[in-house]
């Protein structure tokens, strides 16, 4: 039974509209003006034609696919013991291995050196290898696959499970059949979200990839810093577009044919704490996997933060404090700015984003395509946006170097999460309550507040979350605005780390913004966890 | 008054709803009855304005109502899971509708009240929804459903949900207040005995098209064709030939009650025409009983013939061998 | 909705107070020798354009002028900004540029002629446009650094040019950065091009490759992630600047006597860094006093402990960090920005194939 019927189900008009402006002002007209300006035809069809661009385009592409996979083998059975298993410890848990996500590109390639590197806890150089490049991909993204996967496994009716166990499945036919076919929403927005990172990856590659593997955002990079081509860089960005659109295009198609409405659990009734000996054994291994994966490269961050010319010491810290640093890193006031502008960008995100969710949990044809263009920014090349931006917003206002332009241009990013959060909980209402509502007098706008709306609340509050912490560690794609000097704590790091001899002070600065991301976390899941009782959905 | 008129609705390759008209005169309970797949529910979804026909017309009181939305038709739908907003106390359920209608928050209250005192529910008003019992889930969403005033009210399979007692409990009940309030309303089961016990008139549906239209009685005492008279139950039904007021069925040449033309007809036997009789030309052992409260509804083996569904005022003994006459006013031959 | 609509307001308005909390904030003087309101002065500049907050005071005093500084990353993307700007301009002063992508600014006609009377004390060397049309702030010289404990405790002797690091004995010790994504790696490339001439560096780098160079992709990567001096690398050569063991001592948080790095003259190659006035800006007069006080002996003195490039201005007294601890090279190597323009995609198309290819 899954029709779409045409009226209580409807989104309300404006649901499309507001997202839609909002994609056009900020993303489409600013990548229109900065292609037409740059593009010659002769360019496009040399560079087309070109062996290297292919041979880019297709280890973007390997390099992202195996990134995905091995970020679902990863995350997965991280996901399935923090929804299952309650053990003491395991909301911090939960929060630490969020954080990777938010720190930015240039702490994680540094805690990766100091393991990988020459001279690192590996005993030999993996860095500059495919390897180094996948395995801070699986830290990154991990947190991805936790809170999309996780948050759903987490609400998924046991009852269902237990069915097919008294039918005689095993655990393994019970997880193939059942488990995996109702959780696939949530396994494929965890991909497409993990696939589009790790596309459109640039800090990671830089650092790690040495230059024997180079993706089309550090080719971009090269053509825009290095060779002063704007061209050439321009032409990459249109392919990566390409790429991604047609990417996409499958995955909202293949989206569409997942039904699903589920009964959806209270998180407090599914988890219990590990009884038997075998499922003690397995907690104890997957907890051991994600130290290995997570807890190694940020412990490599807090103990080279703790680095003094002796032995550990808090001198980094103290030294972020003092006078000689000056105004090179202040930890409070980039802190604060970073926060400032994280609430900003949520606002916006929401705002824009919960219109597009609305619009798009109808499985309309024309929400597909909403939907796909609603996720392109996170694959669209962080320069060329950039730089777009700055020759569009210039009339009837300017723009330009406003400092809503950094919030917008997270936001930007944050959307697509905001969007894959709250769909699937949109489409797991059932039509009948929607279409009660709508026999009952409420109006197709009045049914999304009334009904949906407060049904959804929670998940709004985990989408918000993601928002938040999306800001809080983006750092590439404002990189490339002209911005008024307000340094974020990302920010604030790449500069210590450009200075000889302030390495542990950037290795503290990350440390404190971990710190922070962890505590935002671990309020963000508080407030987003219902106590009370178990509610059907 | 409810109009509808040449209504036709696909999904895909299945024709849903095939040229159906039909007029719902006020204040009636029309009872709509029908299998799995017979296109009542479309049917009902269509006056509701929930799907969308594809031929035909919908109108109230002569107006048409294609391009007019759910929301805006004043029609009542009391879903199949009841669809209780699970956000919502009991209360604030009820009060849905005369939220929409934009009603002042005192005659807000009375309503509720009113309409939760109608079902039975009174104090309910702060419950949770998800304590209630399947009988009072049943009642909310029927007050909900009601605190509107509608000028229709739907009810789509209403007892489905319930278990069989309840369920014949509240049958009754359902009856009763229907007709109290006196509102028009359109009753959907695939139950015959729910059809039979609450409707004033009944519409029995197959395949998207009528099978026949009448009172409970009309329909019961006369179906009109085999396919009707199968769903309601009665299964003895055979092929045969009409020669002189007689049928020539297995069971031997039964007298018709009515003269007909002669032909190959359909010919239900009721399970009553069987009133055994010593002295009775047909004879067959007993398989099977039921008690059905005040009757027995027994499977017979004749000696030949199919098998036979008669109905005895007395137990019977498994095995035992009856033989019966056949009352002829009992004996009716049908159209396919 | 009306909610959301509350807090976006709280947040702008969180955000207008948040302008208080910039590192370049200062309280300004209200008490000013002229009685003008403060002319807002927009300055696009690159990442690592920094000063001192006393210095910033004094400077709004002297020119009365409210400093809006607008960061557009590193100096590549600076340019392209500006340039990408040029009929709408985003700013009235532009800091940053170098002398290897002069050329193409001069070319596109971004700035408009100044000659501030602070170039007198410039030395002729460092003003690459006759015109004025640009005027040079400050220099910074990229040159290998080396790693004086591993030297010692290896007993090699410190290579003192380029054709030395292609002999054996120092095979695996040297890690530059890629032209294409790093500054001080272009900066390097171009040494090779002016030492070696157009014809013969290509095969230096071929001997390099063979002697095992390592290329990292920034400078990030090569200082702190294979430079013995900074990090547990094995590689005790790096391309850096002249100002990098410097700012070791200074950014040390215990006292250091001597930088535990050096400098090696040879082969390095100058960065000049320019401030210009944007071409029809309408803040002509207030642009002009901005860069008057720029190449004053209080803002060049404060540019080496804050930017940590030397100051153009010959008068200007250099910290003693600075002059305990390094050189400036007497005879760094120095190529014709216009050649720079013209040949940029060429020499690091061959600078690939010779070293990656």
């Amino acid at each position: 039974m899954n029709r779409v019927h045409r009226f209580a189900n409807r989104a309300p008009r404006w649901a499309a509209v507001i997202p839609v402006a909002f994609l056009v002002v900020f993303f489409f007209y600013p990548l229109q003006a900065i292609l037409a300006e740059s593009l010659r035809g002769g360019e496009i069809l040399s560079r087309l034609g070109s062996s290297t661009t292919w041979r880019v385009v297709r280890f973007t592409f390997l390099q992202a696919t195996i990134s995905t996979v091995a970020t679902l083998a990863a995350g997965l059975p991280l996901a399935y013991l923090f929804s299952h298993y309650r053990f003491p410890g395991r909301r911090l848990l939960r929060a630490v291995a969020t954080v990777p996500f938010v720190l930015p590109t240039v702490v994680v390639g540094s805690a990766f050196l100091a393991l990988l590197g020459p001279g690192g806890w590996l005993g030999r150089d993996a860095s500059g290898s495919l390897f180094a490049i996948i395995a801070a991909h699986v830290f990154y993204n991990t947190a991805v696959v936790l809170r999309t996967v996780g948050t759903l496994w987490e609400r998924l009716d046991p009852q269902l499970g237990e069915a097919a166990r008294a039918l005689g499945a095993g655990p393994l036919r019970r997880t193939w059949s059942v488990t995996l076919p109702l959780l696939r929403p949530a396994l494929a927005a965890a991909a497409s979200l993990v696939f589009l990172f790790s596309f459109s990856s640039f800090g990671v590659i830089l650092i790690l990839g040495g230059l024997r593997y180079a993706t089309l955002e550090v080719e971009i990079y090269r053509q825009t810093f290095g060779f002063l081509d704007l061209g050439a860089a321009s032409v990459l960005a249109l392919i990566q577009l390409g790429v991604v659109a047609v990417t996409l295009l499958t995955y909202v198609r293949y989206q569409r044919r997942t039904a699903t409405q589920v009964t959806l659990r209270s998180p407090i009734d599914v988890a219990r704490p590990p009884d038997s000996l075998r499922a003690r054994g397995m907690v104890a291994a997957i907890l051991g996997m994600a130290g290995i994966l997570i807890g190694l490269p940020l412990a490599a961050l807090v103990i080279r933060s703790f680095q003094g010319q002796a032995g550990l010491s808090l001198q980094a810290y103290r030294a972020l404090d003092d006078a000689h640093f000056g105004d090179l890193a202040t930890p409070v006031q980039s802190a604060t700015n970073s926060l400032v502008i994280a609430v900003v960008a949520t606002l916006i995100a929401l705002g824009v984003g919960i219109p597009a969710a609305i619009a798009v949990a109808p499985r309309a044809k024309a929400a597909e395509l909403l939907d796909t263009l609603i996720m392109l920014p996170l694959g669209a090349s962080a320069v060329t946006l950039g730089f777009g931006l700055l020759l569009a917003l210039d009339s009837p206002i300017d723009l330009r170097t406003s400092r809503l332009l950094v919030p917008i241009g997270h936001a930007l990013v944050a959307i697509p999460f905001v969007v894959r959060l709250v769909v699937p909980v949109l489409r797991s209402i059932r039509t009948s309550l929607r279409e009660a509502a709508a026999m009952l007098g409420a109006s197709p706008a009045a049914v999304m507040r009334k009904v949906d709306l407060p049904l959804v609340g929670r998940g709004l509050g985990a989408a918000a979350g993601f928002a938040f912490l999306v800001s809080m560690g983006e750092f590439g794609a404002t990189l490339f605005l002209a911005r008024p000097d307000t340094p974020t704590l990302p920010l604030s790091i790449a500069r210590l780390l450009s200075r000889p001899g302030a390495f542990p002070e950037a290795m503290a600065m990350g440390t404190i913004l971990a710190a922070i991301a962890a505590s935002a976390i671990l309020v963000i899941d508080r407030v987003a966890e219902p106590n009370g009782p178990s509610r059907e959905f | 008054m409810l109009e509808v008129t040449e209504l036709s609705k696909r999904f895909g390759t299945t024709l849903a709803l095939d040229g159906l008209s039909l007029a719902v005169p006020e204040p009636t309970v029309l009872g709509m009855l029908g299998p799995s797949g017979c296109g009542k529910t479309t049917l009902l979804r269509s006056i509701a304005g929930l799907e969308l026909p594809d031929a035909g017309r919908v109108a109230w009181d002569g107006e048409d109502l294609a391009g007019v939305p759910p929301h805006q038709r004043g029609f009542g739908l009391m879903f199949q899971d009841y669809a209780l907003f699970p956000h919502r106390d009991v209360g604030r359920n009820v009060a849905f509708g005369l939220e929409m209608a934009g009603q002042p928050k005192h005659q807000i209250q009375r309503r509720v009240a009113e309409a939760l005192e109608l079902v039975g529910l009174m104090g309910f008003d702060r419950r949770r929804v998800a304590t209630l019992s399947g009988g009072e889930t049943q009642r909310v969403a029927l007050a909900r459903a009601l605190a509107p005033a509608p000028r229709l009210l739907m009810l789509d399979e209403p007892l489905g949900s319930l278990d069989r007692n309840l369920a014949e409990r509240l049958m009754g009940e359902l009856k009763q207040l229907l007709g109290r309030v006196g509102i028009t309303s359109i009753y959907v089961t695939h139950d015959q005995e729910e059809a039979l016990a609450v409707s004033d008139r009944l519409l029995v549906m197959r395949a998207g098209k009528l099978a026949q239209e009448g009172t409970p009685e009309e329909v019961w005492e006369h179906p009109a064709n085999a396919w009707v008279a199968s769903f309601l139950g009665l299964t003895n039904l055979v092929e045969a030939a009409v020669a002189d007021g007689v049928a020539h069925t297995p069971w031997g040449p039964l007298q018709l009650g009515e003269p007909v033309a002669a032909g190959t007809y359909q010919i239900l036997v009721r399970p009553e025409a069987f009133i055994p009789d010593q002295g009775g030309g047909l004879e067959g052992t007993v398989d099977s009983f039921t008690f059905r409260g005040d009757h027995f509804l027994a499977r017979i083996t004749p000696a030949r013939g199919p098998t036979m569904q008669a109905r005895l005022a007395d137990r019977p003994r498994p095995g035992e061998t009856l033989r019966f006459r056949v009352d002829p006013a009992r004996v009716q031959p049908l159209a396919d | 909705m009306r909610k959301v609509r509350a807090w976006v307001m709280v947040a702008l308005v969180l955000v207008g107070c948040s302008r208080q909390t910039t590192t370049t904030s200062a309280p300004v003087t209200l008490l000013t020798s002229t009685s003008a309101p403060p002319v807002t002065l927009r300055l696009l500049t690159h990442d690592s354009f920094l000063i001192s907050e006393s210095v910033q005071a004094a400077l709004e005093q002297a020119t009365g002028v409210d400093l809006q500084v607008l960061k557009g990353g590193d100096a590549g993307l600076m340019v392209t900004q500006a340039l990408l700007t040029k009929d709408n301009p985003i700013a009235d002063v532009v800091y940053g540029i170098d002398n290897t992508m002069l050329t193409r600014a001069l070319e596109a006609g971004l700035f408009e002629p100044y000659t501030p009377p602070g170039l007198t004390d410039v030395p002729d060397a460092l003003e690459l446009d006759p015109e004025h049309r640009v005027t040079p702030i400050d220099f910074g010289d990229v040159c290998l650094n080396y790693h004086k404990a591993a030297f010692k405790d290896s007993g090699l002797s410190v290579p003192d040019s380029l054709e030395a690091l292609t002999l054996p004995e120092y095979k695996d010790l040297l890690v530059v950065e890629d032209p294409a994504t790093s500054s001080p790696g272009m900066a390097f490339l171009l040494a090779t091009v002016a030492h070696f001439g157009e014809d013969q560096w290509e095969g230096y780098w071929r001997k390099l490759r063979a002697n095992g160079v390592e290329v990292a992709t920034d400078w990030t990567t090569a200082y702190y992630g294979s430079f013995s001096g900074a990090s547990d690398g094995d590689r005790p050569l790096v391309v850096s600047y002249a100002s990098s063991p410097p700012a070791q001592v200074h950014f040390a948080t215990e006292a250091l006597a001597e930088a535990p790095t050096g400098v090696i003259t040879d082969g390095c190659f100058r960065q000049i860094e320019f401030a210009g006035i944007v071409a029809e800006t309408p803040e002509r007069e207030a642009a002009e006093r901005l860069l008057d006080f720029m190449l004053s002996l209080e803002f060049q003195e404060d540019i080496p402990l804050q930017m940590f490039v030397f100051p153009a201005n010959a008068r200007a007294k250099l910290p003693e960090v600075f002059t305990a601890h390094t050189v400036i090279p007497e005879r760094p190597l120095i190529i014709d920005p216009a050649l720079i323009e013209a040949n940029r995609a060429f020499w690091l198309q061959r600078w690939n194939q010779a070293v990656l290819g």
